[in-house]
């Protein structure tokens, strides 16, 4: 497994030019969010856990939530930039 | 479930490894973990039992890839895995052949029961593809153990009307293996996919086996509690086998002959026509044309279900399948038995060849697993074989055995064949005297006088 985090901001560019808005959305949302939610509970689940572990899952929900927080922040760059940009003549009428 | 190996396919290495932890390190499967669906492909050949596959990777996508799994192992369950919550998506995954999908972020336990039902299924599926195999192997007429010239004979009419829907009657002694040529008949022909129906006319009273063949309807008779169906019904698409038909009752055979004709018949105590589109296999050890002749079986149905005709020879008049069958049987109840590697004594094969078989095939077969169940070295001897082909004397052999008086048979003074006669028909009756009167065709008082007249004692 390429478990390699390097490429993943060119992935997610790509994932942008290459998708349709809202299956980017979707995707670029749901998968850290799986990720939190999946680790989460699998240490809420099992009380036997080995502290190494422990470590490990909590890392990879503070990762993953860190990854959310910049797809949240990259949109909302992206809402203010349309926002401030001169409405398109189609969207005027 | 160790055992049982899942395929986790993401291109997300924290979803990969949480799918990982789990499936393998919770649920108890092994796993395998794959990338993209190129790598998936690759090692699709080590047959996993099921494929958790996300949707959107590079390369070849989820859907691709589900589509080039389906293409190879069409059985195999894959369940789709997607964050993009799109239902077209599903729906299209579902139509490609995906048991299930599932959308980011998982539930779990959910997820856990729809693997553990992919997975039984699946198991399910296989299992049953493998007893169909297997019975289909069983049935192959070539398995049919036979070295004889006459059987070869029943092989080309097996092959010349499997794949007709006229009807066969399987004619030969008890023993001979009428059912199994049957069989072979339905599972080498082009309905082996649909039921084989096996129904017994001696074994079901006569008043129950209208019931049995074509159903009944709640409240039909007493003890009618809820709606039956017949043999007939289950049968459609199939064959049903009407063993020892020589048995049925005339009453009966009149709605037999309409059910061949028309395919239709009614449930007992009902009105509604059914229709079963099935083949009818018959058998039986009568002289049916002799009970034609005493009006004991019609003439109509009797034409009907001999359309096609096949004779079983009995293995006294096959007697190179003796050796041929004795061998086989050896070797199957030795590996179902865990012995020893056997082999026959001169004189046990002797006997062997030389007794009549009256049971047939049967009596061999059970003959052969007794000797191996008793043998306690490497060879079997005479003494494991029964009383009956232990006591055999070839030199009382009968005119039933017509072998015996070949060209090369010595001519017998008509006293000594008269006294062997008699010794045979009280040994085959175990010495019951009215019985082997009854088969010499003499008086009770006329065996006795004869019995006293060669010393012959039961």
């Amino acid at each position: 497994m390429d478990e390699s985090r390097q490429d993943q901001p060119k992935k997610e560019e790509n994932a942008v030019k290459d998708r349709p808005l809202d299956i980017f959305l979707s995707h670029e949302l749901r998968t850290p969010l799986t990720s939190i939610m999946g680790y989460a509970e699998l240490m809420l689940n099992d009380p036997l856990l080995g502290e190494e572990a422990r470590k490990k899952f909590v890392q990879i929900i503070i990762n993953e939530g860190e990854r959310l927080s910049r797809v949240i922040a990259h949109l909302c760059d992206e809402a203010k930039k349309q926002q401030s940009s001169p409405p398109q003549e189609d969207q005027m009428q | 479930m160790a055992d049982k190996l899942i395929y986790i396919v993401d291109d997300e290495a924290t979803i990969s490894k949480l799918l990982e932890q789990w499936v393998e390190k919770r649920w108890g499967y092994s796993v395998r973990l794959f990338s993209n669906g190129e790598a998936l492909l690759e090692r699709l050949d080590e047959k996993p039992d099921l494929i958790l596959l996300d949707i959107m990777m590079p390369g070849i996508g989820g859907i691709e890839s589900l589509k080039r799994v389906k293409e190879r192992y069409p059985e195999l369950p894959v369940i789709m895995l997607s964050a993009q919550g799109d239902v077209e998506v599903a729906v299209n995954a579902l139509k490609l052949g995906a048991t299930d999908y599932f959308s980011k972020p998982l539930d779990f336990p959910k997820l856990e029961i729809a693997i553990k039902q992919a997975i039984q299924l699946h198991d399910l599926t296989r299992e049953v593809q493998r007893l169909r195999e297997d019975i289909g192997t069983k049935f192959q007429f070539e398995n049919i153990v036979s070295a004889d010239g006459s059987m070869q004979e029943v092989f080309r009419l097996i092959e010349k009307v499997k794949d007709n829907d006229i009807c066969v009657l399987v004619l030969g002694e008890s023993g001979t293996g009428k059912e199994l040529v049957s069989r072979a008949v339905h599972y080498n022909g082009k309905r082996k996919e649909g039921p084989f129906v096996v129904v017994n006319c001696a074994s079901i009273p006569k008043e129950l086996l209208e019931s049995e063949l074509f159903g009944h309807e709640k409240g039909a008779f007493t003890g009618a509690v809820q709606r039956r169906i017949g043999k007939f019904e289950q049968a459609n698409g199939g064959t049903i086998f009407l063993d020892e038909i020589g048995e049925m009752d005339l009453s009966l055979q009149a709605k037999l002959l309409r059910v061949i004709q028309t395919k239709q018949f009614e449930r007992v105590g009902g009105n509604e026509t059914i229709t079963s589109d099935c083949r009818v296999i018959s058998a039986t050890n009568k002289d049916l044309k002799q009970a034609v002749v005493q009006r004991q079986f019609r003439e109509d149905l009797y034409f009907r279900l001999a359309t096609f005709p096949i004779v079983l020879p009995p293995l006294r008049e096959r007697k190179s399948d003796i050796l041929v069958l004795s061998e086989f049987f050896l070797k199957k109840f030795t590996k179902e038995l865990g012995k020893p590697e056997l082999r026959f004594s001169k004189k046990a094969l002797k006997l062997l060849y030389e007794y009549p078989w009256p049971g047939n095939v049967r009596e061999l077969e059970n003959a052969m697993q007794r000797a191996v169940v008793m043998a306690e070295g490497e060879i079997i001897t005479e003494k494991e074989l029964p009383l009956a082909v232990q006591a055999f004397d070839s030199k009382m052999v009968t005119s039933e055995t017509p072998q015996f008086f070949d060209t090369n048979s010595p001519i017998l003074p008509l006293e000594q064949v008269k006294e062997m006669s008699i010794r045979n028909a009280l040994k085959s009756t175990n010495g019951n005297i009215m019985e082997a009167a009854k088969k010499l065709k003499v008086g009770r008082a006329t065996l006795y006088r004869l019995m006293r007249k060669y010393k012959i004692e039961v």
